[in-house]
């Protein structure tokens, strides 16, 4: 055998098999998982609702905040059996209303919001001034937890939260926070979009929540046109790809329709 | 009131004054280790107003600020954390520091679940009801499988849900046709079903459940009745000259058997062999098998040019396919799929090829081909299927007999008078046993064993009259012959086994295999004069008895490394390679036996949100195919007369690429940029000899060479979402440099290409669509020392036109122009083709359609290809205007 085969089959073969068999010793970070359901009216015009699972993870001094969804498609990224070519195309894949990921950060009392088109993530800036809230005295159980009533304005529309000081965090679904504990349940007077706490324990994992580095910065009204567009040209692509020009357009007016239905988002103004 | 008024005066004056007094709070949180707490909560309450209350977070250093306004003398402060008590004080309502200590708390945190949140169990179901989707216009399943939310279907019948290729098409839960499940979709009624399901996530391997999670969808059709006996009939006719396309196909459907059958003719220039096409992906990776069929000899070919077979394909198909699947059980089944095809197909063009020679004038050759070939071909698969939840095994048993017949006619322009008459016959059967196993070994670690068997043989004769190369086969070498006969028969041997482990965790992800192919072929010619006479000078040079055997032993790692920036994969094999063969007649014989590693590494890395970057390279050192060797000469076709007496080719390959790519989807602005070489040394060199006749003799010679490919790409697109325009460019440019020995001669070709691609598309209203594509493509070569060649030019436009002016009225518009020029005239061709559909608004689901076809009636089109030192313009006889009315039924 030649030399520089010996080197090669050291360094490809015997080397990395060996590496895989050693199990370092890992620190594992506690976390709180808060699963919130969330219900909400994607029409005005409609009565219907749908709902969706959202997960709320808090570490030491961040949180992060995004559709249950995304998060299992990254565990699934994260798992080493996965077909690694299928990657890029899992984000667009996974199919959800609401991809952004919203990450709190406590002692500064930031919120930074991401989103994303295609399989790219951006940060959108948010014109975001601290939620003032109205504290009252009301209470009530909910999840085994004494619960407050506090209220406030965000967005266009009133909001009614309930919290619990039995979980020190001042944190909450979405970009609500800054309550003398957890938020439990909230929901817009209207009924149009309400969170509600489904589970809530404590986890561990080897990963830390890290906020998502190289992302391209944007403001909201150009993300969502670009989104628009982005979709657009999607469902022209598709449709015009081969079909014949009558489904083609059958697929595209089929899209403009949901697209239509699509007129009650939870930010207002 | 008055003395009220008075007497709330001295408060309103002390609540006026408490409140322009700011409190400014300021502390520590610690534990009782005296370690700093960040993330603590501190609350401040007023006293006896809980609702007045502000919230503050210790940072990393466990320090706090809180400013307050509140017109109250006293403040309750709490300060919590998890995993400690809460401590509670009272202060009086001025700025002061406050430290405070926590202890470690026993009792934990309150876990709750009010409902445990369901779980995204891989294999959730969607079921659509399929009455909900289906309209008049619907005919048969793949009709209302479009309109599903998130499926797609494209246009040679694959199906993607959520933008991929679906996994399995069942049927009642049975996987009847495997991946050629377009001969269901496009044929079932959409009135037989009842609901779609689409299975997401489904691992269709019960073994890798839980083991190796898919992204990949299968989808599930549940017919309406038990037992289901359907269909779909569709006829058309037209002229001229006389049209009929035909389908006819019955389905059944039980729970003791499924089964589909089709027969389908046409003799519009139909491919009916799409229908069989595989669409989706095997059920786990297949190992690699040679060719069953090598081409040995034959006539001089036309080749397909690059236009829908529609076009130029003069061909008279019947096509008899049938799919059987018997359940054994819940867990085992045997599948049976069988074709039959018989095909006549005539190719008429022109062909003309210029050999550019070194240091003398270019040879060229121009030849009027009328070929016709006769096809007859028999496939059938035995699968049996086991899938349970310790293993899923599936073996394959193929059987393959092809009946071919070629027959062709050239008329040269060298020798007018004097047509060649060429007829080939070349049979070919095959014998495959394909077996895979998977079986879970704990954890996500699974083990794979692949096992492939084939046993082939192909007898193939071609006669070519008057006598090819008289001046090499004449008798005495001195003239003209009546015939010559070629009889090539080879028939070999093939095995390939491998056995694959994989695992992983974290960011690394391990395959390791290992595995061995064998491949022994023999080989039997004879290349006879006829009439038979004294042999020919060197007659046993036109005999072949080759025994060859050819061996890959190899263990391979493969590792695959992702993070948030890199993804890097490596694969690296680590052969040992051997060969060898004899012609005991020729007395030649050789061996080569060596071990060598062929590493592949490609990577990515995120440069910023919108830039990445990629590169790869690789190494391999392989040994040509056995089919490439042969001691004694073969008449290849009418004017290739080749030997290949040298060491088998050995090729070491390097090669390299890399990539710029920028993606932003929030502008609609894509471009990307890559470059490849590659370079590879050969120890042998084709050695070929043109005459000015235009016929080639090819002998190997060994002799050391390099040769050497790069290529350019530069993509760049934009959607205008205003207009619905999305604008596509592409170039590309390709430069290559080969070694040739030529007429004796060593020297070397460079050939350069390039394309510039235009494509548009417009979609801004509802009564239509538009849409136009551009491309020119350039190629030049030169051979040695001589400048370049004028540039040969190829030419394509295409303008579409869909319009709805009512209701069940469709017209579609389209016209296409080529040209191309270089050797001789140009030649440009447009076509124009209008379809106008009309569906008939009965309840009975008959569809009626007028479609009319090359309305110019464009007999012509001409393209070109560069390969070395021949340049070959070819120039078809297309299929002239036609009309066709198509009726379609479903029964």
């Amino acid at each position: 055998m030649k030399r520089s085969t010996l080197i090669f089959v050291l360094t490809f073969v015997v080397i990395p098999f060996s590496f895989a068999q050693i199990k370092p010793f890992e620190e594992k970070n506690t976390f709180i998982t808060c699963t919130y359901r969330l219900t909400y009216k994607p029409d005005s015009l409609s009565k219907d609702k749908k709902s969706e699972l959202m997960i709320l993870t808090i570490g030491n001094n961040l949180s992060k905040f995004e559709s249950q969804y995304s998060q299992k498609s990254d565990s699934i990224i994260a798992s080493p059996s996965f077909n690694q070519s299928s990657i890029d195309l899992l984000s667009t894949y996974i199919k959800t209303d609401f991809t952004y990921q919203i990450y709190k950060l406590y002692p500064q009392k930031v919120i930074k919001y991401y989103d994303k088109l295609g399989q790219k993530l951006y940060q959108v800036n948010q014109n975001y001034n601290s939620t003032t809230w109205q504290l009252t005295a009301t209470t009530k159980p909910f999840a085994g937890y004494t619960c407050r009533k506090a209220t406030t304005l965000f967005a266009g529309r009133k909001w009614e939260a309930w919290f619990t000081t039995e979980v020190p965090v001042s944190d909450g679904p979405y970009k609500f926070m800054g309550l003398p504990g957890l938020i439990i349940e909230i929901y817009d007077i209207d009924k149009d979009y309400n969170f509600s706490l489904l589970q809530l324990k404590k986890t561990t994992s080897l990963n830390t929540i890290k906020l998502p580095n190289n992302t391209p910065t944007t403001d909201q009204s150009s993300y969502n046109k670009g989104k628009a567009d982005y979709r657009l040209q999607g469902v022209t692509k598709v449709a015009t790809n081969g079909n014949s020009p009558e489904v083609a357009r059958q697929l595209i007016e089929n899209y403009k329709l949901k697209q239509l239905h699509k007129n009650n988002p939870l930010e207002i103004k | 009131m008055k003395r009220r008024a008075i007497g709330f005066l001295p408060l309103f004056l002390a609540l006026y004054h408490l409140s322009v007094a700011q409190t400014t709070l300021i502390g520590q949180v610690r534990t009782d280790q005296n370690e700093a707490l960040p993330g603590a909560l501190i609350e401040v309450q007023a006293a006896q107003q809980p609702d007045i209350s502000s919230i503050a977070v210790a940072d990393e250093n466990g320090r706090f600020s809180l400013q307050l306004t509140w017109p109250v003398d006293s403040l309750v402060l709490s300060a919590r954390a998890l995993g400690f008590s809460e401590q509670v004080r009272r202060l009086a309502n001025r700025s002061q520091s406050v430290r405070l200590t926590l202890a470690v708390s026993l009792t934990p945190l309150k876990e709750v679940t009010i409902k445990s949140p369901p779980i995204r169990r891989e294999g959730d179901t969607l079921s659509y009801r399929v009455s909900a989707f289906t309209d008049k216009k619907d005919r048969v399943i793949a009709d209302v499988l479009r309109k599903l939310p998130g499926v797609e279907v494209e246009a040679d019948g694959r199906i993607l849900y959520e933008g991929r290729p679906i996994q399995k098409f069942y049927i009642n839960g049975a996987d009847l046709l495997e991946n050629r499940y377009n001969l269901a979709s496009s044929n079932l009624p959409a009135d037989a079903v009842r609901d779609v399901q689409v299975l997401k996530r489904h691992q269709p391997v019960k073994a890798l459940r839980g083991v190796q999670p898919t992204e990949q969808a299968s989808l599930n059709l549940e017919l309406k009745k038990k037992v289901t006996a359907t269909g779909q009939a569709r006829l058309g006719a037209g002229g001229t000259p006389a049209l009929w396309n035909a389908n006819l196909t019955p389905m059944l459907f039980t729970p003791r058997q499924q089964l589909i059958d089709s027969y389908q003719t046409n003799n519009t220039g139909q491919d009916v062999a799409a229908e069989l096409k595989p669409l989706g992906l095997g059920d786990f990776q297949r190992l690699q098998e040679p060719a069953t069929k090598p081409e040995l000899t034959g006539i001089q070919g036309l080749g397909a040019p690059p236009l829908a077979a529609g076009r130029y394909l003069f061909n008279r198909a019947h096509l008899l396919s049938a799919n059987h699947l018997l359940p054994f059980s819940k867990e085992a089944q045997l599948r049976i799929n069988a074709s039959f095809l018989h095909d006549r197909q005539t190719y008429t063009g022109r062909t003309r090829t210029r050999f550019t020679l070194p240091d003398a004038p270019a040879v060229t050759l121009l030849e009027e081909k009328n070929n016709t070939l006769y096809i007859n071909q028999l496939t059938t698969d035995l699968a049996y299927v086991r899938n349970v939840k310790r293993y899923y095994l599936k073996n394959t048993l193929s059987a393959a007999g092809s009946w071919e017949a070629q027959d062709g006619r050239i008329q040269r322009n060298s020798v007018p008078e004097q047509p060649v008459v060429q007829r080939a016959t070349n049979p070919a059967y095959s014998l495959t046993n394909r077996l895979g196993l998977v079986r879970p070994a704990g954890g996500q670690r699974v083990v794979q064993v692949n096992s492939v068997l084939t046993l082939a043989a192909t007898p193939q004769q071609l006669s070519v009259s008057p006598g090819p190369l008289p001046a090499l086969l004449g008798r005495g070498g001195l003239g003209s012959y009546d015939q010559a006969r070629q009889q090539a028969r080879a028939e070999s041997f093939y095995t390939a086994n491998s056995v694959a482990y994989i695992t992983g965790r974290q960011h690394w992800h391990y395959t390791y295999s290992a595995g061995f192919s064998l491949q022994t072929q023999g080989l039997r010619s004879e290349l006879t004069p006829l009439p038979v006479g004294p042999a020919p000078e060197g007659a046993d040079t036109l005999r072949n008895r080759l025994r060859a055997a050819q061996g890959r032993y190899y263990v391979q790692a493969g590792i695959d490394y992702k993070t948030d920036r890199w993804h890097l994969e490596l694969e690296a094999p680590l052969s040992y390679r051997t060969f060898s063969a004899t012609d005991t007649p020729l007395g030649a014989r050789q061996q080569r036996r060596y071990l060598t590693p062929e590493p592949q590494l490609s990577g990515r890395y995120e440069l910023s949100g919108l830039w990445h970057a990629t590169a790869g390279a690789g190494f391999r050192n392989e040994l040509g195919n056995v089919q490439q060797l042969y001691y004694g000469y073969l008449l290849r076709d009418y004017r290739t007369l080749q030997r290949n007496a040298a060491p088998l080719t050995q090729t070491r390959t390097w090669s390299a690429n890399g990539g710029l790519v920028y993606e932003n989807p929030l502008t609609a602005w894509f471009y990307r940029a890559s470059y490849s070489f590659s370079t590879a040394a050969r120890n042998q060199l084709a050695s070929t000899r043109v005459r000015p006749d235009g016929t080639l003799t090819t002998v190997a010679v060994a002799e050391f060479n390099r040769g050497q490919n790069q290529s350019v790409n530069l993509n760049a697109s934009k959607f205008v979402s205003d207009w619905k325009l999305s604008l596509g460019l592409q170039l590309n440019g390709s430069f290559s440099r080969q070694p040739l020995l030529l007429n004796q001669t060593l020297t070397t070709a460079r050939n350069q290409t390039g394309t510039a691609r235009l494509k548009a598309n417009l979609n801004p209203f509802d009564w239509g669509g538009l849409e136009y594509s551009a491309a020119l493509t350039a190629l030049r070569s030169r051979v040695g020392a001589d400048s370049y060649s004028p540039a040969t030019t190829l030419q394509e436009q295409r303008l579409a036109l869909a319009w709805y002016p009512a209701e069940r009225h469709t017209v579609q518009l389209s016209a296409d122009y080529y040209r191309n020029a270089g050797l001789g005239r140009a030649v440009s061709s447009t076509f124009v083709d209008a379809t106008y559909r009309y569906t008939l608004p009965t309840a009975r689901k008959i569809d009626v359609e007028f479609k009319a076809i090359n309305l110019l009636d464009t007999r012509r089109y001409q393209t070109a290809f560069l390969n070395g030192f021949v340049l070959v313009q070819n120039e078809y006889e297309l299929r002239p205007r036609q009309a066709l009315v198509s009726v379609r039924m479903s029964f």
